[in-house]
């Protein structure tokens, strides 16, 4: 089957009209043959009939009346002189003996030889190399044979010419259906090559929607998914725009700080300003290495997770994993975490994800609870889904900016602690990944309470 | 000269406070908005550095905010963004001028000695009176020609007498433009300056105005 809807709709259109044309043709002719051969016979049959009553009455005419042999014979005679003077139809041939063959008379378009074997009925028969249709009609008493012929070809010339006829159409009508499709894909087609021309004239940026037109209906779903598509990659592209835009001010900073510590570790001529100023180069280093690790690490959750399974991953056990990880950091600021329920406790969750998850929030429990502060990890299991709470006694997070502080770059505390203003955002990120909820409280001890709710039927990633 | 620094990041708020130093500024620096208006209100600053990525405010509603309470003090904006509509929008609420992150130490000293002399109403980087000349951004100091050797503290005190040639400046005008929050200050030291300097420029380049304070005519 060819590619090309053209081509298609081609074969298709014309084989169906051919096929459908032929059949039609096809009953007409038979039925016009059939027709046309009861015609003809019944035209045979009627002359035959005509022409035995003829002969029939000319030869007993007098047949009573005048006795002898000899009579009969001027009867005859007559009879012949008779028929000579009827004018019948040049393609209509007779033959009309009497007594076996004691008489025989042949019409001027008949063949010499006899017409027929048969003493009644039609026959068709092939007599110097034509075809005769013949019938053959006898008299009740035996006496007189009738045979009335007709040339085959009379019929055939006229079945010939209503196939002929039934023909012509269809040799019109295919070339102008075949111009009609070519010319009717072309305007369907239309609207199609011009959004191709749009299309092909577009910067891999210009992603505006489609604009439909006179597309065909058929189309149109093509049209709105393209467009759907569109407005996923303006959205995704610009979100990509904007975080490069907001990464590359974020580094700034870092490197500014950097480049004014080596600019007085260079220029001064005290070992304890040099040696602070390198100190904080060093420092400096390490908070960008994370600032950079952080901007990777949202950068690969962005698009990528869409396509990543799920498995089943033991939550108690790999937030148990993770508090180990940061309690030396917890130990340094004297910060006691108090993780309950220990029950092992399955879902399906994608698990470096989830542990990068808990771990940022960790990370900033310990950051903002101060010294001497205390951290309480709640995992439970409910009815519809397993809940994570994880609350600390930092500076917590006034209400009216709990919304913002999702945002990327956003940084809500105005203490000393400086953080890259990304570990909430990556949060949210897996968060929504696993369709799970995120809401921030206030804690028993007035810090940050972040509950994360992962629902039971979230396996849809 | 007093500068007050606004920066969240602490260690470029160090490498600065520590750079502007070596410059003879006495800097104090804040690392959050909150407390802005009240040092502006309790010190007499030279020049305001304002970061505009501070956590939770936008370094731009501080800067609104503080010309619409009527400071006119001269205002150098540090920012890492550095698109031309956010340089209009910063310049346009009132911002002197404009460094984007990361900048040069030396840079910054110079736009600021340039800030403050357009504030003081000078064209030319040379400060002088009655045959002192000043060269602020290469630290020198000609008297009659010959170059005079100056501790930071007197260059300090030169500089914003010369600054404010003809006014006079109060002691303790002359004390806070010099020590930063923090530093201590014995009660004379302000005395022993000035007499060193007059050894140096000459007695009667510096008069004193009993129960006023000193000035360079």
């Amino acid at each position: 089957m060819p590619r090309s809807i053209r081509q298609r709709l081609l074969v298709f259109i014309l084989a169906l009209t051919f096929i459908s044309w032929a059949t039609i043709a096809y009953t007409n002719y038979s039925d016009a043959r059939h027709e046309i051969g009861e015609l003809f016979d019944a035209h045979l049959v009627q002359s035959a009939k005509v022409l035995l009553s003829l002969v029939d009455a000319e030869l007993y005419e007098e047949k009573f009346s005048e006795n002898g042999d000899n009579g009969e014979n001027i009867r005859l005679k007559e009879v012949e002189d008779h028929l000579f003077k009827h004018k019948y139809e040049k393609l209509l041939a007779f033959q009309i003996a009497v007594k076996g063959n004691t008489f025989f008379f042949s019409s001027a378009g008949a063949p010499g030889q006899v017409l027929s074997e048969k003493t009644s009925g039609f026959s068709s028969n092939r007599i110097e190399g034509k075809l005769w249709r013949v019938y053959t009609l006898q008299d009740l008493p035996g006496i007189i044979t009738v045979r009335v012929a007709e040339p085959l070809s009379v019929r055939n010339g006229l079945i010939n010419e209503i196939a002929f006829n039934l023909i012509i159409p269809l040799l019109i009508g295919l070339p102008v259906i075949f111009l009609l499709i070519w010319k009717s894909v072309d305007i369907i087609f239309k609207p199609l090559d011009e959004i191709a021309a749009d299309l092909q004239q577009r910067g891999p940026a210009h992603l505006d929607p489609i604009t439909i037109g006179n597309v065909p209906t058929e189309v149109r779903p093509l049209i709105d998914a393209i467009n759907k598509l569109f407005r996923r990659l303006d959205k995704v592209l610009q979100n990509e725009r904007r975080f490069t835009a907001d990464a590359a001010h974020e580094l700034r900073t870092p490197l500014a700080g950097l480049k004014t510590q080596t600019q007085i570790a260079l220029r001064t001529r005290d070992i304890k300003k040099r040696e602070h100023a390198l100190q904080n180069i060093l420092k400096s280093i390490d908070r960008t290495s994370h600032l950079v690790d952080q901007l990777l690490t949202l950068a690969r959750l962005e698009p990528g997770l869409e396509s990543i399974h799920l498995e089943n991953c033991n939550l108690s056990r790999l937030v148990s994993d993770i508090v180990d990880d940061v309690m030396p950091f917890a130990a340094g600021k004297n910060i006691t975490i108090d993780f309950r329920n220990m029950r092992s406790i399955q879902i399906p969750v994608h698990t470096h994800a989830v542990s990068l998850l808990i771990r940022n929030l960790l990370d900033n429990a310990i950051r903002y609870s101060g010294y001497g502060g205390h951290i309480d990890i709640d995992l439970s299991e409910k009815d519809t889904g397993v809940l994570l709470q994880i609350a600390d006694s930092g500076p917590g997070i006034p209400r009216e900016l709990r919304e913002d502080v999702f945002k990327r770059f956003f940084r809500a505390n105005q203490t000393a602690e400086t953080g890259s203003g990304l570990g909430l955002s990556i949060v949210k990120q897996i968060a929504d990944l696993h369709h799970a909820r995120i809401e921030l409280g206030e804690s028993g001890q007035h810090g940050l309470q972040v509950d994360i709710f992962f629902p039971n039927n979230a396996k849809s990633v | 000269m007093r500068i007050l620094l606004v920066e969240d990041d602490e260690i470029l708020g160090d490498g600065i406070v520590a750079g502007l130093r070596e410059f003879s500024y006495s800097i104090d620096w804040i690392k959050t908005g909150k407390h802005l208006h009240s040092a502006l209100l309790s010190t007499d600053y030279d020049i305001l550095l304002l970061d505009l990525n501070l956590p939770g405010e936008s370094g731009l509603n501080l800067l609104r905010n503080l010309r619409n309470s009527g400071k006119d003090l001269p205002v150098l904006i540090l920012t890492a963004r550095d698109t031309v509509e956010d340089r209009v929008k910063g310049l346009d609420l009132g911002a002197d001028d404009y460094l984007i992150k990361p900048f040069d130490l030396d840079e910054l000293a110079a736009r600021i000695r340039a800030l403050i002399r357009r504030d003081h109403g000078r064209t030319s980087p040379l400060l002088t009176s009655g045959g002192i000349e000043m060269d602020v951004a290469r630290h020198t100091v000609n008297k009659n020609g010959t170059g005079i050797d100056l501790s930071a503290r007197e260059f300090s005190i030169l500089h914003l007498l010369l600054e404010s040639a003809g006014k006079v400046m109060s002691k303790r005008k002359i004390e806070d433009s010099l020590y930063a929050w923090g530093e201590e200050i014995e009660s004379n030291t302000i005395e022993v300056h000035i007499h060193n300097l007059r050894k140096k420029l000459g007695q009667d380049t510096i008069k004193t105005i009993r129960g006023v304070g000193y000035v360079i005519k």
